[in-house]
């Protein structure tokens, strides 16, 4: 799918987007951490052997 | 339908023109406080006997500073009307206008119950069941029910903040003992002193938004008595983890050595009279002695207790 072109947004909607992203971005990052995190708490509470 | 909190201008609760920034989340859970809950926990953690794997004791810790943001995010979202009337607090989050009381509101909770659960799940269900009471006695008890209504709120609500080191310790040993409590009792005795000396500089504020703190019902003069008594109170107190046998010489002499020093800085501000337009640097040097304070006496805790491991004392 092609990339959408921010180019011809006004300055407020370019800052609603770029705020928009930097979130979605920490949110991810927050996710992605609690995944590994339970993933790593899972292997040492309850080990296979 | 009525949340109860202080009312907040019309303006603050419509949707904002920008979405919130990732910053004004992290804002919201109040950072150098959490680094003070993060530290004093993570002391209770490392000086209880006994071991914890590394990525429990990560989790214990990481679901403190979620818990303590999750408290401070609701105390900002109950507060937003008092804290757009405080110099202090008028850039915060939802007072400034940069998000919205709801989208506060849903993050405090899902912190707060997430951390918990987390604990729960991860660490040990003592040791969430202490970290709920503790957001619980925060953001309710302290937050909602006792800073508006009397002076003492800082005496009972500082409970709050003396929960770290316990859960931290529990999430070792799995109970509780009387070390961990000796633990709560020193931030317990701390916490009034610090808070007061900070709200003799700013109980212009405070009488403003009708907040009755000490210095604002009692007066100045009460206040300053109260805080000697307290940092002599403070002394056997932070004394108590080396007379139960909780810690070595080496936390003695600093928790001696830091008490005598707090006592120096408390006793000009609390026999002295401050006259108008005072610039207030024995309470402010007061205030920043004793955010150091705490941080050096767990540090010395946790240093002794290496030292005994190492065998070196």
């Amino acid at each position: 799918m092609a990339r959408r072109d921010d180019s011809d947004l006004d300055p407020v909607t370019k800052q609603i987007r770029a705020r928009q992203k930097a979130r979605n971005i920490a949110l991810g990052l927050f996710l992605g951490g609690l995944v590994v995190l339970f993933f790593l708490l899972t292997i040492v509470r309850f080990p296979t052997h | 339908m009525s949340t109860g909190a202080p009312t907040l201008d019309e303006s603050m609760t419509q949707p904002q023109a920008l979405p919130a920034d990732w910053r004004d989340f992290v804002a919201l859970t109040k950072p150098r406080v959490m680094t003070l809950v993060v530290f004093t926990g993570l002391c209770g953690l490392l000086a209880a006997p006994g071991t914890i794997h590394p990525i429990i004791g990560f989790t214990a810790i990481l679901c403190i500073a979620l818990g303590a943001g999750g408290a401070a995010a609701i105390n900002q979202w109950y507060e937003a009307g008092i804290d757009a009337q405080m110099k202090r607090t008028a850039n915060r989050p939802i007072p400034a206008g940069r998000m919205d009381r709801e989208n506060a509101r849903d993050f405090a909770i899902a912190l707060s119950g997430g951390s918990v659960v987390v604990m729960g799940l991860g660490v040990g269900w003592l040791a969430a069941v202490l970290l709920a009471v503790s957001i619980f006695y925060y953001a309710v008890v302290y937050t909602m029910w006792l800073k508006p209504r009397t002076p003492q709120n800082i005496v009972v609500g500082g409970g709050a903040g003396a929960f770290p080191p316990l859960i931290g310790w529990v999430a070792v040993t799995g109970d509780v003992t009387l070390m961990p409590v000796v633990l709560f009792a020193i931030i317990f005795m701390w916490t009034p002193p610090h808070f007061w000396a900070l709200a003799l500089f700013v109980k212009t504020d405070y009488a403003r938004v009708g907040i009755p703190m000490m210095p604002v019902v009692k007066g100045e003069a009460s206040t300053r008595r109260q805080i000697l008594i307290y940092a002599l109170l403070l002394a056997p107190v932070a004394l108590a983890p080396w007379f139960v046998g909780g810690a070595g010489a080496v936390y003695a002499v600093a928790a001696a050595a830091l008490s005598a020093a707090f006592i120096a800085l408390a006793v000009p501000v609390g026999l002295r009279r401050a006259g108008e337009g005072d610039a207030m640097r024995p309470e402010k040097r007061l205030f920043g002695f004793s955010v150091l304070y705490l941080f050096a006496l767990f540090g010395a805790l946790v240093a002794d207790r290496l030292l005994a491991n190492a065998g070196v004392i």
